[in-house]
């Protein structure tokens, strides 16, 4: 479904593109597409730039890969705000922070394929976040999220994550999105 | 706009996320007492707009979404009497919901009936401790297992619980018969997407301080999860810690017998129970990494041994302990076991089809013995 809104292509080199040019993941600003309040998009992107930082500890911005349906998409950098030492203390609890500085990433990748993020929905363990589409409709979306800090398998976990968004309360459509941050590599697949 | 933007957007639901959120700090924070009001909070502001969704039918699926977050916020909040009413409250209009939703909330008051008979138990038994072992992967369904996967980890576990008492409470290691631990294990039914085992440990008697130098169920639970820790990250160090190589021995085996074989179990994680709290994954590889260990306890010159087949005997009496298998064509082999190593586990392999990892002695009083070290169930 998703490829008919993405346009597919292999990622720029830095030389094809000015640095200034090129698309941005922003965790800095909540985006238009996430419904939510800032508290929520700051708390999860508060816990994204602490693990970014671990990994990319001279900057706050790096260059992702991302794919989509096994596809390579747009090259864009990630922007994140430097962690306070408050905030470190915070999410120094590596395990959740990567899953909670996943969810922030998987909302900039879901408004990026042109979904809104409207809400947060309670399950028996963990949660899932509603979709719909940015140009409207009354049809609901599910978003399954993971995170990973470094190695792993993020092919299997995507599988497992689809897998698991086709179960549940809500059978419906949807988008597993995985995040390694190590490398900030993103992967996303949906469903129908 | 939408019913999906009207109902997310509600001021209510919006308090409800935030309030979840700062719930997830403070569990991250370990500060439960916090973490339950903020779910409290969160659940409280959800039903206000819950009970409002679809409440004419128009909506199922959205109003199943928010009853089953509602129900689930009170169960994180261990207000379990609220999480039961608000569930009835929803489902005493079924035609409101969609039919997933409706299995949603009857799942969640079988867990919510599970918690609050635990909660209920941790009341009356303020001394016990339960641990949680879930097994996932392989070929573990939703909430079904074969029984010959979880009849040796029971068996393992309860070894696990005697040992760790006996040696908290400066008991001798114990070579035969059945163990004096002044602890109880009982086990709770359970409801799991995989599969959980929960074991609750309690003392047997009822004295309020048995004796200042025996284990309490706490204590034992507590020793238990640092063993496990230590097997999980490096045998070696359990070996160390654990000054007595028969006991160390003993736990390593335990720790064996409970962890994944990687075919019909993919993982297995034990921990506190509901919280998960200190938990440990009892992986495949950790289960060769202990055997690896559990070879080199034995300081005899060996070469390894690996024999496939149905265990028919088990000698556990007179001063040379002995098992027989009869492997795959049918030949009968005889192996050693170590004295007081397998009791506890062995008996629910007999006739069963095992694997068995072990070592061929090259010198042992003059013989050439073989020895099991791990005979574990093939349970493909």
């Amino acid at each position: 479904m998703s490829n008919e809104r993405t346009q597919v292509k292999a990622p720029a080199t830095p030389n094809e593109r000015p640095e200034t040019a090129r698309s941005t993941f922003d965790l800095t600003t909540k985006p238009d597409a996430f419904l939510g309040s800032d508290f929520v998009f700051g708390a999860y992107a508060e816990a994204a730039s602490v693990v970014l930082t671990s990994y990319h500890e001279l900057s706050t911005r790096a260059a992702s890969h991302w794919y989509h349906n096994d596809k390579v998409q747009d090259a864009r950098d990630i922007i994140w705000t430097e962690p306070t030492a408050v905030q470190k203390t915070t999410h120094g609890n590596a395990k959740d922070a990567t899953e909670y500085g996943a969810y922030a990433i998987a909302f900039l990748i879901a408004a990026a394929l042109d979904f809104v993020v409207v809400g947060r929905s309670e399950q028996g363990s963990g949660c899932d976040w509603i979709m719909r589409r940015a140009s409207g409709g009354t049809e609901t979306f599910k978003l399954e999220v993971s995170g990973i800090a470094q190695g792993g398998s993020p092919g299997s976990r995507l599988a497992t994550k689809v897998k698991q968004g086709q179960t549940g309360t809500l059978k419906a459509p949807g988008l597993a999105v995985i995040v390694r941050f190590s490398e900030v590599s993103l992967h996303s697949e949906d469903w129908t | 706009m939408n019913a999906i933007d009207t109902y997310y957007n509600d001021p209510s639901h919006r308090r409800s996320e935030e309030a979840a959120v700062k719930a997830e700090r403070a569990v991250r924070a370990k500060q439960r007492q916090e973490a339950e009001r903020f779910y409290r909070e969160a659940a409280e502001a959800e039903l206000t707009v819950a009970v409002r969704v679809g409440d004419d039918g128009s909506e199922p699926v959205l109003r199943s979404l928010f009853a089953v977050s509602t129900v689930a916020l009170f169960f994180k909040a261990k207000d379990f009497a609220k999480a039961r009413n608000s569930a009835y409250l929803f489902l005493a209009r079924p035609e409101c919901l969609s039919s997933d939703g409706r299995d949603e909330l009857e799942g969640l008051l079988a867990k919510i009936a599970r918690e609050a008979s635990l909660k209920q138990l941790m009341t009356e038994q303020p001394n016990a401790a339960a641990l949680d072992l879930v097994l996932s992967g392989g070929q573990v369904g939703h909430g079904l297992i074969a029984s010959r996967a979880t009849i040796p980890r029971r068996e393992a576990f309860q070894s696990l619980v005697d040992r760790a008492w006996e040696l908290k409470g400066g008991r001798d290691f114990r070579r035969r018969g059945i163990s004096t631990a002044n602890v109880l294990l009982l086990e709770q039914a359970t409801y799991s997407g995989s599969f959980g085992l929960r074991f609750i440990i309690m003392q047997k008697d009822e004295r309020p301080n048995p004796s200042n130098d025996e284990p309490s169920a706490r204590d034992v639970a507590s020793y238990i999860l640092e063993l496990a820790k230590l097997a999980t990250t490096s045998p070696d160090h359990l070996k160390d810690e654990v000054e007595d190589p028969a006991y160390a021995k003993a736990f390593l085996t335990a720790f064996r017998d409970l962890a994944a074989d990687g075919k019909a179990i993919g993982s297995i994680t034990l921990g506190y129970a509901a919280t998960f709290d200190e938990s440990v994954t009892l992986s495949h590889t950790v289960r060769e990494q202990i055997t690896t260990t559990l070879r080199t306890l034995d300081d005899r010159e060996a070469t390894p041994i690996r024999l496939e087949g149905v265990l028919k005997v088990v000698h556990l009496r007179g001063s040379e302990p002995k098992i027989g298998i009869e492997d795959l064509e049918g030949k009968y082999h005889e192996l050693r076991i170590e004295r007081g190593t397998q009791d506890d586990t062995i008996g629910a392999k007999v006739n069963r089809h095992v694997i068995v990892q072990g070592v061929k002695d090259l010198e042992r009083d003059g013989e050439r013995d073989n020895w099991a070290h791990d005979v574990q169930v093939a349970e493909d």
